[in-house]
């Protein structure tokens, strides 16, 4: 191999990857009934990209695999060649084969000719019989088997819209109402307008009526809401295109306006997905709280004006109560990762009554090929409302990580200069104070920004569940929709690569045992159709990740049954529902009635949970026997920061990061008793917590060695409770994280060590260590 | 550099230049490439179930840096921390890499050139590791100035620096 | 970056990037203002980003101030701020001019 390509191996492996990402995304966005051509086409650029990569690095097999894949592929995109259920899934194998394929050569490895041999002459085959050989013929999407996945809104009316806009003093009126959680979801209608704007002359009127007195509004959520005339000619698609990253987001109404005459277009900005009609037909399965689930979630035709009642008789959802419901929405993020055709986005109407829901689950970027242009590394910027190509760079980690430790000191370094900021007088100081005061606003704003050049939407993550699930759910005979929102809500690298495994976890539990079989949801009222909606969303300073079903939710008396039968409850006890829902953290706890192979033991719960715990979050759960579960992770939004709550001991300062405290309090004399082999406890909330005595475990001088004369921090961690015993509480603070181990080493019970205002030095603790330790010694003793 | 090197290249190789510095009634000199910063006293933070000889944390310009009382390596008697008390920062070699911590002495001495003619080796006092950490023995003045290794001194003195099983073991059963 | 000290009670709000991320320090400023009395002089010469939340925020500001009969005195202003007003269509709501281009 010639030494100068051997260089470029790297990048060809890493594009061919995003590549097929991408593939894949558009493969299972893929509407078999009425594929979209450019999409079809993406797919081609794919395999041809590939198939001159490998020729050029002279990797035989992987090229002469793809080109038999963009024979095909041709048929298919020049329309020779129909389409089908059938041949779609022998794409997808073949995503799958290239993987591997590719992997085995970029590891240098032996490939398993045996796979890519059999796809390969089954390819031919197809070519060669012009798709009668694939089996099934076009399928009415309605009728698709099993995970029945969300086409994005084959609204079908764009081809009218596209056409009225012939006329030359033509105009959209537009109104748009954002809903609160708009721009916590990473959306801005600045971004938003100024792609209008892009299209002709835009006229803004903002109304300012639900925007709330300043003291008590929420300044993070948008009260604001606007109407729009944009003067031009372009078609409906491109109006919607501007909206597509919020459509999820807000209330929206666009109207074709002709000199004079008001047209009625659709009510709801819908994707480009080819012709319609038969999506239309498949119509929305209605269940009975309103989600709307079904193959194509039809988009209100032609002449559905947006008021509740015509929308939900046109799509067939339930009872919109608040009235507008978004159709179908095919909102597809094709920014931040163009190259892995990152997840779906849904439109889900957000009215009062609660989900009435017409998704679609539209993985793919329906525009742009999957192009290398992405660079995950790097800072994409997600909330691109055109979705088109971004200019960005690779960037090493390294230097980002360098990047990130130079400021949190130079936070250190203003923090102290603060500090001594205060003890100064005269009148220079109030001057220098009020410097001070704008540096630190300037840090606060940069140490924001760097952390966010390492911050990547959870679209990467949520990315494989579409998959996953239509596989999962295939395998067990279920139906299954997956929803996804919030994708682009950006959270650190860091969480992000360790986020995945827990939540595949949960999703897989909510496929296997939360979700019924058709049969049985039908008998008990429900869809035959089960929902999965992932969701995530900033809350404060942390990311909140939902996993809901509307399956069966959690059985509690057969919990409570387990949990007794293997000796962890006493009979005679009585617990919450909280309490029993917790139960299921217990390692090695399942109820599955038969373990599947699909996920394992059932449940692996305390791992999801220690898996959590370990990036700083917590995980909590809510269900409704019969009706569904909700599983909703909180994680801090970086890790090199926390939000601690000091305490100080003798003459020690320490940080408890908050997300471990659950409460404060002091103890009375009478409320705490000594239990032979547990030490002294204390009761709180129906339990008997150990009193863990902090300067007796770490060997300080306290303060206050008597209970009451200092204050217990209710905390837990490895998933225990303890009452710490502490002199007295500080204030709150978010702190740099610095780490022990660079020059010292591990310590049990510290997860770092920060630098407060005055330039001494705090340990941070680490709750589940600390537990751990207390626990050892009081066994020891 | 070559076995018979001239007079010159001899001086040349063996001309470094140590920091010296009092601890009780001994000096003692640490290659000045290593010395990282000097500062005085200021109160450390503690770690928990540290070994005694370490004091505990401070911030150096942003990092944690372990503070290491070498009385107890040298089996001196503990003395107060004062004003005058003064704390080199010292990088060294470990398995893990480049690290910084700092040692509290009574206060630092001149900057001396070594001359390796002149040293001579260290005493026999009955073990290796009782003096593993000494380079040697240099005249300076009317002093004899113990001329320290830094890497293998601090070898054992920190965690993860040894692979002495003992050590980590006790440090374990501690935490 | 420097701070204009104004002439007239108190200094003038200096703005720097009103955005989400800076959202709530920035409310608690600004009802810090609301508190005081007289006319609030703003400086936002400085301003480079803004965004939805920074407006809105601004724009609720400026219109509670009114209600008090206090006015708001625009000391300097960024091209950026004033032309992200007056696209989100909130310059005259922010005394910063017209909208719409």
């Amino acid at each position: 191999m010639d030494l100068d390509l051997a260089q470029f191996h790297d990048s060809f492996f890493e594009e061919s990857f995003e590549a097929l990402d991408g593939m894949e995304a558009a493969l299972l966005g893929l509407d078999v009934g009425a594929p979209d051509p450019e999409r079809v086409n993406s797919i081609f650029r794919v395999a041809h990209s590939i198939k001159g990569g490998a020729g050029m690095f002279g990797f035989k097999d992987v090229a002469s695999f793809t080109h038999t894949l963009e024979t095909l592929l041709d048929e298919l995109r020049s329309g020779r060649m129909q389409v089908t259920r059938a041949i779609s899934d022998q794409l997808l194998l073949s995503v799958d084969v290239m993987r591997a394929m590719l992997t085995s050569v970029q590891r240098k490895e032996p490939v398993d000719m045996q796979k890519v041999a059999d796809l390969q002459f089954d390819l031919e085959m197809i070519v060669a019989q012009g798709g009668a050989g694939a089996a099934a013929a076009p399928v009415a999407p309605a009728a698709a088997p099993a995970a029945v996945m969300n086409n994005g809104g084959a609204a079908g009316t764009t081809g009218g819209g596209g056409a009225l806009g012939a006329s030359n003093v033509g105009r959209w009126h537009i109104e748009f109402r954002a809903l609160p959680e708009l721009l916590l979801r990473g959306n801005d209608p600045l971004a938003i307008f100024s792609s209008l704007a892009e299209l002709g002359k835009l006229t803004v009127v903002t109304n300012m009526d639900a925007v709330p007195r300043l003291r008590s509004m929420d300044a993070e959520r948008c009260y604001l809401k606007w109407t729009l005339e944009l003067e031009s000619d372009c078609a409906r698609e491109q109006v919607d295109a501007a909206f597509e990253w919020a459509a999820v987001d807000c209330e929206l109404s666009i109207q074709r306006v002709e000199a004079g005459a008001l047209l009625v277009q659709s009510a709801a900005p819908a994707a480009v997905q080819g012709a319609a009609a038969a999506a239309l037909a498949t119509g929305a399965v209605n269940t009975v709280n309103g989600a709307t689930a079904g193959a194509q979630a039809a988009a209100p035709a032609n002449g559905a004006a947006q008021n509740a009642a015509a929308a939900a008789s046109a799509t067939g959802a339930a009872a919109a109560a608040s009235g507008p419901t978004q159709g179908a929405q095919a909102a597809t993020p094709a920014s931040a990762a163009p190259a892995n055709g990152a997840a779906s986005a849904n439109g889900v109407a957000q009215s009062a009554a609660g989900a009435a829901s017409a998704t679609g689950a539209a993985p793919a970027a329906n525009a742009t090929a999957p192009t290398p242009a992405g660079a995950p590394a790097a800072a994409a910027k997600p909330a691109d409302a055109k979705g088109g190509e971004h200019s960005s760079i690779r960037v090493s980690i390294e230097k980002i990580d360098e990047l990130i430790n130079t400021v949190g000191e130079l936070v250190i370094t203003q923090a102290m200069l603060s500090e001594l900021g205060r003890k100064l007088d005269g009148s220079v100081a109030e001057q220098f104070r009020t410097g001070l005061n704008q540096l630190e606003r300037n840090m606060r704003e940069l140490q924001e920004s760097v952390m966010r050049v390492r911050m990547l939407p959870i679209s990467f993550t949520f990315s494989r569940f579409p998959r996953m699930v239509r596989d999962l759910a295939q395998r067990l005979g279920k139906q299954i929709e997956l929803k996804m929102t919030g994708e682009q809500t950006e959270l650190d690298k860091t969480v992000l690569e360790k986020i995945g495994d827990p939540l595949v976890h949960l999703v897989r539990n909510s496929v296997d045992h939360g979700i019924e079989m058709p049969d049985v949801r039908v008998k008990n009222g429900k869809s035959a159709t089960g929902i999965v909606h992932l969701d995530a969303c900033h809350r404060g300073g942390h990311i909140a990740v939902e996993i809901r079903d509307d399956g069966g939710g959690l059985d509690k008396n057969r919990i409570l049954a387990k949990a007794r039968s293997r000796g962890l409850v006493g009979a005679n006890d009585v617990l919450t529902d909280e309490q029993v829902y917790e139960l299921i953290f217990l390692p090695g706890f399942s109820t599955a009635e038969k373990t599947t192979d699909v996920s394992g033991r059932g449940v692996g719960m305390d791992v999801v949970r220690r898996n959590v715990k370990e990036l700083g979050g917590k995980i909590e759960i809510s269900s409704d026997f019969g009706k569904g579960s909700r599983f909703i992770i909180t994680l801090p939004l970086t890790l090199a920061i926390v939000d601690g709550q000091s305490v100080s001991v003798g003459s020690e300062t320490y940080i408890v990061p908050l997300t471990s405290i659950i409460e404060s309090l002091q103890l009375q004399p009478q409320s705490v008793s000594r239990l032979s082999g547990r030490g002294e406890v204390f009761s709180f909330r129906g339990d008997y917590l150990p009193i863990v005595r902090l300067h007796e475990l770490f060997g300080i001088e306290a303060r206050a060695t008597a209970l009451h004369e200092g204050l217990i921090v209710v905390a837990e961690g490895d998933g225990r409770r303890i009452g710490l015993f502490v002199d007295e509480l500080l204030g709150q603070q978010q702190v740099v994280i610095k780490s022990m181990e660079a020059n010292y080493g591990p310590v049990d019970g510290v997860a770092g060590a920060t630098i407060l205002g005055d330039g001494s030095v705090a340990l941070i603790l680490d709750l589940s260590g600390l537990i751990r330790v207390a626990s050892r010694t009081a066994r020891a003793a | 550099m070559t076995s018979n090197s001239t007079q010159s290249d001899l001086k040349q190789a063996g001309s470094q230049q140590v920091l010296t510095f009092v601890l009780g009634s001994e000096t003692y000199g640490v290659d000045i490439l290593r010395v990282q910063e000097i500062r005085g006293w200021s109160s450390v933070t503690k770690i928990p179930h540290a070994p005694a000889h370490v004091l505990g944390v401070l911030n150096l310009r942003g990092s944690i840096v372990p503070i290491v009382d070498m009385r107890m390596q040298f089996n001196l008697e503990r003395a107060e921390y004062t004003a005058v008390t003064v704390i080199i920062v010292l990088s060294v070699q470990s398995r893990k890499g480049k690290r910084d911590f700092g040692v509290v002495v009574d206060g630092v001495s001149d900057v001396v050139n070594v001359d390796d003619t002149q040293v001579k080796p260290a005493p026999d006092l009955g073990s290796r590791e009782a003096t593993e950490h000494i380079r040697g023995l240099m005249p300076v003045a009317d002093r004899m100035v113990v001329l320290l290794d830094i890497d293998k001194l601090i070898a054992g003195q920190l965690p993860n620096t040894s692979d002495n099983h003992s050590e980590q073991a006790s440090a374990a059963a501690a935490a | 970056m420097s701070v204009t000290p104004s002439a007239a009670s108190g200094s003038a709000l200096v703005l720097i990037s009103p955005t989400i991320r800076t959202i709530t320090s920035l409310q608690t400023e600004l009802a810090e203002r609301l508190d005081e009395s007289g006319t609030v002089q703003i400086d936002g010469t400085a301003v480079d980003r803004v965004d939805t939340a920074g407006l809105q925020l601004l724009a609720a500001f400026v219109r509670d101030l009114r209600a008090e009969m206090r006015g708001v005195e625009w000391v300097g202003c960024s091209d950026a701020l004033k032309k992200a007003a007056q696209a989100l269509g909130l310059g005259a709501a922010l005394g910063l001019g017209n909208d719409n281009s």
